[in-house]
């Protein structure tokens, strides 16, 4: 789960704030659980993702809202000091693999539209679009570079599980 | 939704992106919550996001995307030698070719000019032995006819002719080798011998029919000094 964490101290630029929102979907999931509405622990993983990335997709869209709001936004906080404690344990070794990702690929083009779609969050026709792709050389570019990531994670060790299903089970929950 | 469709239209990273409508959205949902393979994707994603966002943070991605391969450079070096020996190989072909063909336009050059006929030699079997034909080469390259009768009779599908360079106690080097030649309607056999290809010296000529089970007496041979 520490890309879902990493990913909610980026977006709301607050550890702590990424923090409690994490917790409280990992309290709403096992409340789910005691009461029966998760059938089975197995699904704990995804409803604690569904909860928090609900958490993210609010957050992000009142952000969006009140971007026009300049005294808002001034007032927002700094994110790259809030987010730096994540990123300097785990954050730091997904930039290394991510680099290298980026260097495995072989044209500045397919680095370009990996960048934009996960990164700069592109629409697929607004990209294919932009750069002259069919939809095959844009899947062709995306899938390869999915794949590539995921081998890179797991040559480095980096591609380990820690789930909260897991965890759980190690505790005989 | 299933596994395919969310790997063609990379559900995960649309989702996270939050550009999938409510539909989408809570099937996919609905589909993660059963599948935690599919979780392990999400959180793929969410890493892979995270890495490219320190990059930035960092001001290397933009190097990062533009970069050229650090081979690139060699490997281009590489396909223009290899492009170049290509070309140059194909570009030499033509003038490689046997010096002895059943066709004179076989023997033309890369401007696909044929050589011209300078002299025409009769070649017939002779009983006992023969002396070698004396044929001049000329100073420039051009095309020497033999017209040969072969002793073969009855139904032959085709004639072959081979050339071999003579050398005092050595055995014969074989220059060239031409199959499938027809009779012509006047009963000859007829081939070119390119002069440009060819050093001074003295060469056998054996005509025979193309017939694995020939036998040896049914090849004629005969012998020419190029001087």
């Amino acid at each position: 789960m520490s890309g879902l964490r990493a990913q909610l101290t980026r977006v709301t630029g607050d550890a702590e704030l990424a923090a409690d929102l994490l917790q409280d979907a990992i309290v709403t999931a096992l409340q789910k659980l005691r009461t029966g509405d998760i059938e089975h622990r197995g699904q704990l993983d995804g409803y604690v993702y569904r909860v928090a990335l609900n958490h993210l997709r609010n957050y992000r869209r009142k952000d969006k809202s009140s971007v026009s709001d300049c005294d808002a936004a001034t007032e927002m906080p700094d994110a790259d000091a809030e987010a730096r404690p994540v990123r300097l344990v785990e954050g730091r070794q997904w930039a290394a693999v991510a680099r290298r990702l980026l260097l495995d690929l072989p044209s500045p083009r397919d680095r370009e539209v990996l960048v934009r779609f996960y990164l700069r969050e592109e629409e697929r026709a607004d990209l294919c679009s932009s750069l002259g792709l069919t939809d095959l050389q844009f899947n062709r570019v995306i899938f390869r570079a999915r794949e590539r990531f995921r081998e890179l994670l797991e040559q480095k060790g980096y591609d380990k599980a820690d789930f909260l299903a897991i965890g759980l089970a190690l505790l005989g929950m | 939704m299933d596994r395919q469709r969310i790997d063609k239209e990379h559900i995960v990273a649309r989702y996270l992106a939050d550009q999938l409508d409510a539909v989408d959205r809570e099937a996919f949902e609905a589909h993660y919550a059963d599948n935690p393979e599919v979780v392990r994707d999400i959180e793929r994603a969410l890493r892979l996001k995270e890495g490219l966002a320190i990059l930035q943070e960092r001001g290397e991605l933009d190097s990062l995307i533009r970069i050229r391969r650090q081979w690139s450079l060699p490997l281009a070096v590489a396909a223009a030698i290899l492009l170049a020996v290509v070309g140059i190989w194909l570009w030499m072909a033509p003038h490689s070719h046997a010096p002895l063909a059943g066709e004179l336009v076989a023997l033309a050059d890369s401007s696909g000019r044929a050589p011209e006929v300078r002299a025409t030699y009769l070649l017939a079997r002779a009983r006992g032995a023969s002396p070698a034909l004396e044929i001049p080469l000329p100073p420039q390259r051009s095309a020497i006819e033999l017209r040969m009768i072969p002793s073969a009779r009855g139904t032959i599908s085709g004639h072959q002719v081979a050339l071999s360079r003579l050398e005092t106690e050595k055995p014969p080097v074989r220059v060239g080798r031409i199959r499938g030649l027809k009779t012509g309607d006047d009963g000859l056999v007829t081939a070119y011998l390119d002069t440009g290809q060819l050093q001074p010296g003295r060469y056998l000529i054996e005509l025979s029919p193309e017939q694995q089970d020939a036998s040896d007496a049914s090849t004629d041979r005969f012998v020419i000094d190029l001087r």
